[in-house]
């Protein structure tokens, strides 16, 4: 055997899956998302051409899914985020032992099926659930609260599904923060929030916008929550992809719905990122 | 006195975090399909109800085949690859990573919604290699990480004095690299394998009417008619994860 021909070997497997599976289906989908949409039968028309797909999606009903999709991701991302920054600020202070608990404790709900948790906010937040039936049965309230298919519930669902990446990851940037600046903040006479202010927060700036990255990756991907919790007006793309596709057999919509979503994904990742490096180049010179 | 209030503060939160799946848990055990609390009535009824049902039993096998042979595709294509990009000489390693990545990043319904052409031109739609092949790109990045972390942490002269030694490469492999990987691979592989059989997403799109796993089928009760029994499937997916870490356990002190 050619020993130029090694490292290929090794690579060859994984490529080719990720080939399969991801990069042709891309491919795939452009065309499939200039194919003219279905007359009733089939998923597309075959062999045609029309860019009627992308006209439809930028009309005013697609542009407000957009919107919404966007200012979803950015508000679902803040909130985790803050939630999360608390989270691992007191887990730190705690001992070994109650801290491996909590940290099993965030883990739990990523080895149990999404739809799971789901269930649950829909038996604790719904118009019969636990927390208007104990309200009720206390006299606090007479009618059952509005917890539900409102975009407060998709907000707390999307929530609970991301919370556990983030608040990890947080901790352990705030855990590979140097104790020693801590200690000497504290002893040139530094109180506690100063020594936050001005040291813990400053050296996860970098973590937090990794985080924040992520999140709003995931989030411009959001479907449980705004699925089963929401009420129709926060639709998102992900929910009109699964419409399009499976509810009404429109492919070629649905394909260009996707192909948009990569894009923004893209445009989500790098275009912070450029911007960041650019602002480094102006202040080092 | 600061104590007290960091203890209330924690408290509440895994309040907050852990109620939606305490509710969960609880209407698993409970008579009706609906809770009302405060209950003193707790029975097993919904689990005997699960293995009397063959459309969740036969959905629980297809789930375990699906989850273990999406593991052992991506470990096996994961493992190489992460061997290869810490230790060989390879063109374009940022494009390679950066590809790897992709199924992390992009949604796992526009994945779906893209390998849904592929497949039905292939005339693969709806079968059990379809769910596997796509779950197995899906666990690739997270097993190639786990794995790259570990072999970047092996110290690379115990490789060297192997061939040095007159070991040619896959000899040094399956005698050194292996061996000291293995804890790596074995916890990327837990994690993969939970992953994928709860992963929802990806398989309502992949999975045909006569080939149901668990988690579709749980899909396809919540939309409708939500039963107890959804939730007693995914327990009982949790049982098979928490089985295949104590095995893996005892067999790991047995040798």
């Amino acid at each position: 055997m050619n020993k130029k021909s090694i490292p290929y070997i090794f690579i060859i497997p994984a490529l080719s899956l990720i080939t399969l599976t991801i990069i042709t289906p891309l491919i795939l989908m452009i065309r499939v998302s200039l194919l003219k949409p279905p007359e009733g039968k089939g998923f597309y028309i075959p062999d045609t051409f029309s860019f009627q797909n992308y006209q439809s999606v930028f009309d005013s009903y697609g542009i407000s899914i957009l919107l919404n999709t966007i200012f979803f991701a950015l508000e679902v991302s803040f909130f985790s985020i803050l939630l999360s920054f608390g989270f691992a600020i007191l887990i730190k202070k705690l001992s070994n032992l109650w801290r491996i608990i909590c940290l099993i404790c965030l883990l739990l709900p990523k080895f149990i099926n999404p739809l799971i948790i789901v269930f649950g906010l829909q038996r604790l937040l719904g118009n019969h659930g636990i927390i208007n039936d104990s309200l009720i049965n206390t006299h606090l309230i007479n009618e059952p609260l509005d917890l539900i298919r409102t975009h407060f519930s998709a907000l707390i669902g999307e929530i609970y599904l991301t919370i556990p990446f983030t608040s990890l990851f947080l901790f352990s940037q705030l855990n590979s923060i140097d104790k020693e600046i801590h200690n000497a903040a504290i002893g040139l006479g530094a109180s506690n929030y100063q020594v936050f202010r001005k040291i813990t927060l400053p050296l996860c700036y970098p973590g937090i916008f990794i985080i924040w990255q992520l999140c709003i990756t995931w989030n411009l991907g959001s479907f449980l929550g705004p699925l089963f919790l929401g009420n129709p007006s926060d639709t998102t793309i992900s929910c009109e992809v699964y419409h399009q596709a499976f509810e009404i057999g429109n492919w070629p919509r649905a394909a260009a719905w996707s192909i948009l979503m990569t894009a923004i994904i893209i445009a989500f990742l790098l275009i912070p990122r450029l911007t960041i490096s650019y602002m480094f180049k102006e202040n080092s010179k | 006195m600061k104590k007290i209030s960091i203890t209330i503060f924690l408290l509440s939160a895994f309040a907050f975090i852990l109620s939606p799946i305490a509710t969960s848990l609880s209407i698993a055990f409970s008579p009706d399909s609906f809770l009302t609390i405060p209950t003193n009535n707790w029975t097993f009824k919904w689990f005997y109800e699960f293995f009397k049902q063959s459309r969740w039993t036969e959905a629980l096998i297809r789930s375990l085949i699906m989850a273990i042979g999406s593991t052992f595709l991506s470990l096996a294509t994961g493992t190489p690859l992460a061997y290869a990009m810490t230790r060989l000489n390879i063109p374009f390693k940022n494009i390679i990573h950066g590809t790897i990545l992709l199924p992390l990043i992009i949604p796992p319904i526009i994945i779906g919604m893209g390998a849904l052409p592929l497949f039905y031109m292939t005339r693969l739609n709806g079968t059990l290699i379809q769910v596997v092949v796509m779950h197995s790109c899906l666990l690739l990045p997270i097993i190639y990480l786990i794995i790259k972390n570990k072999m970047q942490s092996i110290n690379p002269d115990l490789e060297k004095i192997a061939m040095g030694l007159g070991a040619g490469i896959f000899e040094t492999l399956w005698l050194i690299t292996l061996p000291l990987l293995f804890p790596a691979i074995v916890i990327s592989g837990i994690c993969g394998f939970a992953i994928s059989i709860n992963e929802t997403m990806l398989a309502i799109f992949m999975v045909g009417p006569t080939n149901e796993t668990i988690a579709t089928l749980t899909w396809s009760e919540l939309k409708q008619a939500p039963t107890p029994l959804i939730v007693v499937g995914s327990i009982i997916n949790f049982g098979a994860i928490l089985i295949g870490v104590v095995a893996i356990k005892i067999a790991s002190i047995k040798s």
